[in-house]
């Protein structure tokens, strides 16, 4: 009676042993493949902080117009260590051999690269939408334009919403819906423009063309600067 | 020999100097005359440019050996044969390297040159010579040497760069400097699609790029050195100019207002609360002090070298501050004379010479 009790529970303790000696380097490896790139992440922060405040990066991002906060730098190199943080705790879960973290952890690590484009496309976008909305600024300021801070304004958010709507066409979120608002957005703001000049500012665009037209022939008779 | 370096012209300027009849008494007063004179028209090669025009020129000075060289624009109205014995004669008589134009010219002309070019030249190199930028010079075969040994002629000096930096290259080099009085200066009526703001970043620009260039040699004290004028100088009647003055104010005030992120990235504070100070007064006659408009001036020196902005952004932004400083000059020069306008103008020198070391505080320490 008691033998094949023992011979159960034996049995049962020796899967489980099996399993726990089956789990055990599994559990081994994910930890050493974290704590690598914790250390990793660690060193990259120290190096890359370092790095950029020698090359004056707060400054660079200042001028660039990438200046997120009070220290970009600092940003710059936090979000750097939770990437490679993310990255190792990715590669890591693998190792655990659960059904559950490759399905979590292979679909992300295919998705990533969709991330980093869609990042890139948004920091691009923030990048040129700032050099045209000076651009703009400046150039209508010369022209002597009186709405040139509206005119920059509106040139950096057409930027912005382009940007932002390639982004997400790049992730594959809402791809249809993202198009459709963009065109009609788009659509809308040019036909608003039209309308605007073609009946309701008729006469104010008229007699702003002919002040730019007699200011055109004033000018001519001006100095020469050189 | 004349040299025609053509930039593919379509006016028939090539004909007319093949063809060009050339009367002994309009021939240059050598002590040898030569007869014939070589006339030679050659498109330029390079970027499209007057400095691309010069090295050509440059280049067959060079290979003939010549001991001066004089170069003239191609606009010009009140160019008269003698400008060239003007610009030659003291490289041939008096061993001069590099003749400065010096023109009389009307009060509210050459406007750039007289509110930055001029005086911000006296002010780093120490040496006065009135028309920095002035287009006609005449040159020494061993200048021009020099200049063929400089490897700029794929950036903007050949574009649109070249007469303040075959000026700077002169000073710097230790050249022998003279000026040749040439009289009016009358060009043709000027290209309506010329903008002031493009033309105001190329020149500012190109004296920028030479601070940048020659920081080590300016950033040394030289007192102001007097560059001797060759030539008869007689007044000349000049034509009259109608401004807009309104208009320059009205810009500038606007300014103040929609540039004023732009300008608070190149401005000191102190120079910012001072031009919006001055946009906001509403008292009359609208006064643009110098020392405000010469500490402006160098931080946007000192902006573009440090690129606290992209530097065509920062070179355009300048448009409106200098058509304040314009419109405020016309209106205390309205009623001067030609003597009491260069006295105006000394004065603006002295500014910026006294100022020089808030430049020196403003470039930084690496440069």
């Amino acid at each position: 009676m008691w033998e094949p009790a023992r011979q159960i529970a034996a049995r049962s303790l020796d899967r489980v042993g099996d399993s726990i000696a089956n789990f055990l380097p599994g559990l081994l490896a994910f930890l050493a493949i974290v704590l690598v790139a914790l250390a990793v992440a660690g060193a990259v922060r120290i190096l890359l902080l370092r790095f950029l405040r020698r090359v004056r990066f707060d400054q660079w991002a200042d001028r660039a117009g990438f200046s997120a906060g009070p220290d970009p730098a600092l940003l710059l190199t936090r979000l750097a260590a939770w990437t490679i943080m993310l990255l190792g705790l990715l590669a890591a879960l693998p190792a655990l051999d659960s059904g559950l973290a490759s399905y979590l952890a292979v679909p992300l690590l295919r998705y990533l690269p969709h991330l980093l484009a869609a990042a890139l496309i948004l920091l691009a976008g923030h990048w040129v939408a700032r050099f045209l909305a000076r651009s703009v600024l400046i150039s209508a300021v010369n022209m002597q334009i009186h709405s040139a801070r509206l005119l920059s304004l509106g040139v950096k958010w057409l930027v912005l919403v382009l940007a932002a709507a390639m982004a997400l066409e790049h992730l594959g979120i809402g791809r249809q819906i993202v198009l459709l608002a963009f065109a009609i957005l788009f659509g809308g703001i040019v036909l608003a423009l039209a309308l605007a000049v073609g009946l309701g500012s008729k006469e104010m665009v008229g007699r702003s063309l002919e002040r730019q037209f007699s200011e055109r022939r004033e000018e001519e008779e001006e100095i020469r600067h050189l | 020999m004349i040299v025609n370096s053509d930039g593919g012209s379509t006016d028939g300027t090539a004909q007319q100097v093949l063809e060009a009849g050339l009367p002994e008494s309009s021939v240059l007063m050598l002590a040898h005359p030569l007869h014939p004179v070589h006339r030679l028209t050659t498109p330029y090669h390079g970027l499209p440019g007057k400095g691309s025009a010069f090295r050509t020129i440059f280049q067959l000075a060079e290979s003939l050996g010549a001991r001066a060289c004089a170069v003239v624009d191609a606009d010009l109205r009140s160019i008269t044969p003698q400008w060239i014995e003007l610009l030659v004669r003291p490289v041939l008589d008096h061993g001069y390297d590099f003749v400065a134009p010096y023109y009389l010219r009307h009060k509210y002309d050459g406007t750039i040159t007289n509110s930055i070019v001029y005086p911000l030249t006296r002010a780093l190199y120490g040496k006065r010579i009135r028309q920095p930028i002035g287009g006609d010079f005449g040159f020494s075969g061993g200048l021009v040497s020099h200049y063929l040994q400089h490897d700029v002629w794929q950036s903007d000096v050949a574009r649109f760069g070249i007469d303040i930096w075959a000026t700077t290259t002169a000073i710097c080099g230790n050249f022998r400097l003279c000026q040749a009085f040439l009289g009016a200066k009358i060009h043709d009526a000027k290209d309506p699609g010329s903008d002031l703001s493009a033309m105001l970043a190329q020149v500012v620009g190109s004296l920028f790029a030479e601070m940048e260039n020659h920081a080590a040699i300016w950033r040394e004290d030289h007192q102001p050195e007097i560059v001797p004028i060759f030539g008869f100088q007689f007044a000349v009647g000049t034509e009259t100019v109608s401004v807009n003055i309104r208009r320059m104010i009205d810009s500038f005030r606007r300014a103040c207002q929609d540039l004023r992120e732009v300008w608070g990235a190149i401005l000191s504070a102190e120079n910012l609360a001072g031009l919006e100070a001055l946009a906001t007064r509403a008292e009359e006659p609208f006064r643009f002090e110098d020392s405000l408009w010469v500490r402006s001036v160098y931080d946007f020196a000192a902006g573009y070298r440090r690129r606290v902005i992209d530097r065509d952004h920062l070179l355009r932004s300048l448009t409106p501050l200098y058509l304040g400083w314009v419109a405020s000059f016309i209106l205390q020069v309205e009623a001067a004379g030609p003597e009491q306008v260069e006295e105006r103008l000394e004065a603006l020198c002295r500014v910026y010479e006294s100022e020089k070391p808030y430049l020196n505080s403003r470039w930084g320490d690496s440069g």
